[in-house]
């Protein structure tokens, strides 16, 4: 009897002592292998832009009077969007007014010396018709010898050439005249031909007004931008590196504008990178992609542009795939493992990877659907332990 | 020499083996007061030695850029004795032969070389010459780390630009005394060091010519610091100042204030265990001399001793213990001491390191020990001196064993004459045998108290690296950053998955009660840094509303529903009511947590970020640390994953050490407590024993009445240790309790198993030591009465 109780006691404190010392089960959260949708995407910021953006500017140099249009007005094709005025001439100083001035004079002394000449030459064509009509009569009658009779001719046609250069040497010298005085005329009133005026090329929307006040321009300023806003696109500058993968048609989501997300594709990518220093600080290659907003509806009004956007383009779309999550692989040198629980024991397996993404993987071989792995495994986990899962839900 | 004296040494000798059992518990004693007192003596002078002589400061600001003038106003504050304004930043650092990049905080020097406080010890080479160059002084750790002698250059993405750096020489500095980086665990002084250059270089990397980022102001003495804080904060709020703080605050500091404290709590925790075993020991040992010289204190006392001189006897015999115990204590504390030193110069950079030697030390502990002798002797003795010598010396009356339960119960038949034997006996005295059934679970809850410790770290480690923050590395940015950051991040090579945080210093005032915290912004699906509360379920944050640990919400005294003053300190000034949508347990004491994009739109700011948490392929390192180090906007890279390992490695060394002194201590109590116990049992039984030989019991049979005895004290004081040594637990989580952190009570069932096998291998040990002696009776001799 008492060896009994002893032999009992003896195995009660030996499974007591198994029961304390065995190692507890390390408590593990686990996910799933399962059959499902793989993408992988390139994500990159962006802004929105209008399509056609079109810059009314200044054709001539001139005054443009107070435009009365605000960005988000409605504007129609050909309609007036500015009216210029020629500018007013600049005034003269001191030094200048006395050149011009003197130039005038000059002018005016020039007309009255183009005045006498005009006379004289007026009187040497009555002297040399008076000497003609003599020849004439006396050429009439064979007095004259013919050589005078020419030479009377020929003195007539030379006076009144010179009449007529000299009328034309007045013509310039009051040309010349009326220049110089116009240049001291200052601001002369307003001429004739009053505006000119500026129209818009295309309907929509003003965007941007460059500046409402009258102003003189010169020719090329932009007056005021126009364009469609319900017609958008959304340019992203995406790295050189991703941007090889990203090719047109493919479909994207543009998101963290400020609504919810919105489907597009892309319909360019640019052949030539641009050097843009990066959030990081470091100077990067970017490519600019430019995606289409899905037409099913027009872009959303509240979106606008200009607007910063985040452009998620899916450059691999498999709608079936065995994946894996990411938080369940590790590495052992260069391969793969994770752990799969099997009941409540967990074994280490490689697993071979296809593509990756940041959540998921692609699993080829070593797990199949259903298959429980262990997420963010702990470094003390080993093959073989015991698990209890979580439930951190 | 006098007769009583010749009977002492002879006493001793006789009873060696017991009086080195009860004088090694109480050296333990003597040496852990001493280790613990002379530690924190030594580490307590050498602190304030080193903070006297090298001017370290009292209160310390930082502010985002302020001009130099705004140091005369201060200066002016009442109470003020010396300031000192210096350029502080953090850069990240390439040193090469490290892959991983390292970081450096980088603190100026004034041009005139003269340290007003703060001041260096420079240990070897020579401070950096005045003006622009790009030299440095590195701290001794970094340097050692990396071997860098005088004359070696490092690169350092100074304010985002390369620049080679060239050390010039090696210092100490009181302000770095424990050098931690940022977010790590533990000093890592290969990835964090600190480089003094000259504050003309440091300016024109930074563009504060004339301004300064930093200021350090000593008080007059005496001065009480909040006043003087808040007269700083008011001038230095509009430079972005965000709240100067004193010594408490300042990272070195306060790590060595918490080792001090530990060590206090050492010091005054263990010896008293230590010294009320040993009192009673003493005890139930000399009653059971006394007992056993009856007759001769009887014969003593009619040949006209006085009962003083008799007590002075027996309490001097408890005293001689005590002084073996005090020498061997006082030998033992010493030489651990210097191990100590030995762990501290590891881990804090001071440039001397005196163990104090201070007499008073060990003038305490014998003065305690020797007075726990008295104590426990004096019981003993008062007993029997008092009796009159005719009494005395007749022989005692036999023990009366009565029935002691009212009711008349028979034992079942299960319990044979052995058990009898032995429950009678223990039973007979009660009291001792409480006190040994005491001393034993006092020795069972020494080590549980010190190994829970162990189960309860791993589950820490476990929830905060690979359930709530599993990141492998944070890249910290040096100012806040556009969103496409992370974007351009997740093109770096082997980074698997990138999640951004963001990070914003806000004080949150509800009423007067006020806090200063970083509240942190997490995206909605974050997978690598989550938040969970105690019951590991994951707390999804809410579109807007904060979420406070427990802690905090309690000291600001907010509920679920009510709404929270947030100050932002940093750049706006801002103030904003915020609704408290949830609280949440964590072991991470004040945090306020909320929704990236809901933070960022409280902050009226476009998505920005601090900082990135990285899941990284561990194929890829090299070069995603080579583009890392070329990153000019990140001051600051956390390896999670490394800082683990290394406190894992750092841990383990030192469990090592921990495990083996403190079983070492249990198995002394353990040991002392069996031992005394079966002896004065075997000596009381002596009689009963050497009866069942001559009757015919083998030898085994004989002695396993005596071990019986022994196993029931044994057994019984299991459980009890075991609750005892949980309390311990207990009473040490809430001393751990602070606002920084709070650990978990997880007191696994392997720690009972553990503490139990080494106390009860302990006990196995000293009952075979007994057994021996049964075994060599001479039979005769214990039989034979005494006349």
């Amino acid at each position: 009897m008492r060896k009994l109780i002893a032999i009992l006691a003896f195995i009660g404190a030996a499974a007591l002592l198994a029961w304390a010392l065995w190692p507890q089960p390390a408590s593990v959260e686990l996910g799933r292998v399962e059959m499902g949708p793989f993408r992988l995407t390139v994500e990159a910021e962006g802004k929105s832009r209008i399509r056609e953006v079109y810059t009314v500017s200044a054709p001539v140099p001139g005054r443009v009077l107070r435009m009365n249009l605000h960005a988000g007005d409605p504007v129609k094709e050909g309609q007036t969007v500015a009216t210029m005025t020629p500018a007013t001439p600049a005034p003269l100083d001191a030094r200048d007014r006395q050149m011009a001035e003197a130039r005038r004079d000059a002018a005016q002394a020039a007309v009255d010396l183009a005045q006498a000449q005009v006379q004289q030459s007026n009187v040497q064509l009555g002297l040399a018709e008076d000497e003609f009509a003599r020849a004439q009569k006396l050429a009439k009658q064979g007095l004259i010898p013919d050589r005078e009779y020419a030479r009377a001719e020929s003195t007539l046609k030379q006076a009144e050439t010179a009449v007529a250069s000299a009328a034309a040497q007045l013509r310039v010298r009051l040309g010349e005249l009326q220049s110089a005085s116009a240049l001291l005329d200052g601001n002369a009133p307003a001429t004739t031909d009053c505006c000119i005026s500026v129209t818009a090329p295309a309907s929509g929307t003003v965007l941007r007004v460059a500046s409402e006040s009258e102003q003189v321009l010169a020719a090329g300023m932009p007056l005021a931008d126009i364009g469609n806003p319900l017609d958008l696109e959304v340019v992203a500058d995406v790295l050189s590196q991703d941007a090889v993968r990203v090719s047109v048609g493919q479909h994207a989501e543009i998101m963290d504008w400020g609504g919810p997300a919105i489907a597009a594709s892309v319909t360019r990518v640019e052949p030539s990178a641009v050097t843009r220093v990066s959030a990081l600080g470091i100077e990067e290659q970017r490519v600019p992609v430019v995606l289409d907003l899905a037409t099913s509806a027009s872009s959303p009004e509240a979106l606008g542009h200009g607007y910063r956007v985040t452009a998620r383009i899916v450059v691999k779309d498999v709608p079936q795939a065995l994946v894996i999550p990411v938080a369940a692989l590790f590495r052992r040198g260069e391969r793969w493992f994770t752990f799969v629980a099997r009941g409540n024991r967990i074994t280490a397996t490689e697993v071979l990877l296809g593509e990756m993404n940041d959540t998921l993987a692609v699993a080829t071989s070593g797990v199949i659907a259903g298959d429980a792995v262990v997420l963010h495994p702990n470094d003390t986990l080993d093959d073989g332990d015991a698990i209890v899962p979580l439930d951190t839900r | 020499m006098r007769a009583l004296d010749r009977k002492l040494l002879r006493d001793l000798r006789r009873l060696w083996a017991q009086v080195l059992a009860i004088a090694l518990v109480m050296a333990a004693g003597a040496a852990t007061l001493i280790l613990g007192i002379g530690a924190y003596d030594s580490l307590f002078q050498t602190r304030e030695r080193y903070y006297i002589d090298n001017r370290f400061a009292d209160i310390f600001a930082n502010v985002t850029r302020a001009p130099l003038h705004i140091a005369r106003d201060i200066a002016a504050i009442d109470g003020v004795r010396t300031v000192e304004t210096r350029i502080v930043k953090l850069a990240l650092a390439d040193v090469r032969g490290m892959a991983e990049p390292g970081s450096v905080q980088i603190v100026s020097l004034s041009e005139t070389g003269e340290q007003k406080l703060n001041a260096l010890s420079l240990v070897n080479g020579r401070l950096p010459s005045s003006g622009t160059s790009l030299e440095a002084v590195a701290n001794a750790d970094f340097a050692k780390a990396h071997k860098l002698v005088p004359g070696d250059k490092i690169t350092v993405l100074l304010n985002g630009r390369k620049t080679v750096i060239r050390v010039t020489g090696t210092a100490l500095s009181p302000e770095f005394i424990y050098v931690l980086g940022p977010g790590d665990l533990m000093p890592d002084p290969r990835r964090f060091g600190v480089l003094w250059m000259r504050v003309d270089a440091l300016a024109a990397a930074y563009g504060l010519e004339g301004a300064f980022s930093e200021i350090s102001v000593k008080l007059d003495a005496g001065m009480p610091q909040e006043p003087v804080i808040s007269e700083i904060d008011k001038r230095l709020r509009r430079f972005g100042g965000t709240g100067a703080h004193g010594r408490k605050d300042q990272v070195s500091h306060a790590f060595l204030d918490a080792e001090l404290e530990q060590l206090r709590a050492m010091s005054r925790v263990l010896p008293p265990i230590f010294l009320v075993v040993s009192a009673f020991l003493v005890n139930m040992t000399l009653l059971r001399m006394i007992t056993l010289e009856r007759e001769q204190i009887g014969l003593l006392k009619a040949t006209g001793y006085s009962s003083r001189s008799i007590a002075w006897h027996y309490i001097k015999f408890a005293l001689v213990v005590a002084a073996a115990g005090v020498i061997i204590g006082a030998i033992a504390g010493t030489w651990l001491g210097h191990g100590m030193a030995q762990l501290y110069a590891r881990f804090f950079s001071f440039p001397y390191l005196v163990f104090s030697r201070d007499p008073s030390i060990y003038a305490i502990a014998a003065i305690i020990t020797l007075a726990a002798a008295a104590v426990g002797a004096l019981r003993a003795v008062s007993s029997v001196v008092f009796l009159p010598p005719a009494v005395a010396m007749s022989p005692p009356a036999p023990a009366r064993y009565r029935q002691w339960l009212p009711v008349d119960w028979r034992m079942p038949r299960i319990m044979d004459t052995r058990a009898i034997l032995v429950s009678r006996h223990l039973l007979h005295w009660p009291w001792r045998l409480a006190s040994g059934v005491a001393g034993m679970a006092l020795a069972c809850a020494i080590l549980v108290g010190s190994l829970w410790s162990m189960g309860s770290l791993e589950k820490v480690i476990d929830i905060t690296f690979y359930k709530s923050d599993r990141q492998d590395a944070s890249i910290q940015f040096t100012t806040k950053r556009p969103i496409s950051a992370l974007h351009d991040l997740r093109g770096f090579p082997g980074i698997l998955r990138a999640e951004p945080y963001r990070a914003v210093p806000v004080r949150l005032r509800n009423g007067t009660a006020e806090r200063r915290v970083a509240l942190m912004g997490r995206p909605a699906d974050a997978d690598l840094s989550r938040l969970l509360d105690t019951g590991l379920n994951k707390v999804a944050l809410p579109t807007h509303g904060l979420v406070l640990s427990d802690a905090l919400a309690s000291i600001l005294g907010v509920r679920v529903g009510e709404s929270v003053q947030v100050e932002f300190i940093e750049d706006s000034r801002k103030v904003e009511l915020v609704p408290v949508s949830g609280i949440v347990n964590g072991y991470l004491g004040l945090s306020a947590m909320m929704d990236l994009t809901a933070l960022n739109r409280l902050a009226r700011e476009q998505a920005v970020i601090s900082g990135v948490n990285l899941k990284i392929d561990p194929t890829r390192t090299e070069a995603l640390f080579d583009r890392l180090k070329q990153t000019p906007v990140a001051n600051f890279i956390v390896l999670q994953k490394t800082a683990l390992k290394r406190f894992r490695e750092t841990l383990a060394q030192n469990i090592t050490i921990m495990v083996t002194v403190y079983a070492g201590l249990a198995a002394i109590v353990a040991f002392g407590v069996v031992y005394n116990f079966a002896r004065i049992s075997l000596s009381e039984q002596a009689r009963e024993l050497a009866s069942l030989r001559v009757l015919g019991f083998s030898r085994g049979e004989v002695s396993g009445v005596l071990l019986t005895e022994l196993a029931v004290v044994v057994a019984l004081a299991q459980p009890l240790g075991w609750l005892t040594g949980y309390g311990f637990a207990w009473l040490m989580v809430q001393g751990f309790s602070s606002d920084l952190y709070r650990v978990p009570l997880v007191v696994e069932r392997g720690v009972y198993a553990y503490s139990s096998l080494i106390v009860i291998a302990a006990a196995v040990v000293s009952a075979f030591i007994v057994r021996r002696r049964i075994d060599t009776f001479d039979l005769i001799a214990v039989l034979k009465t005494r006349d």
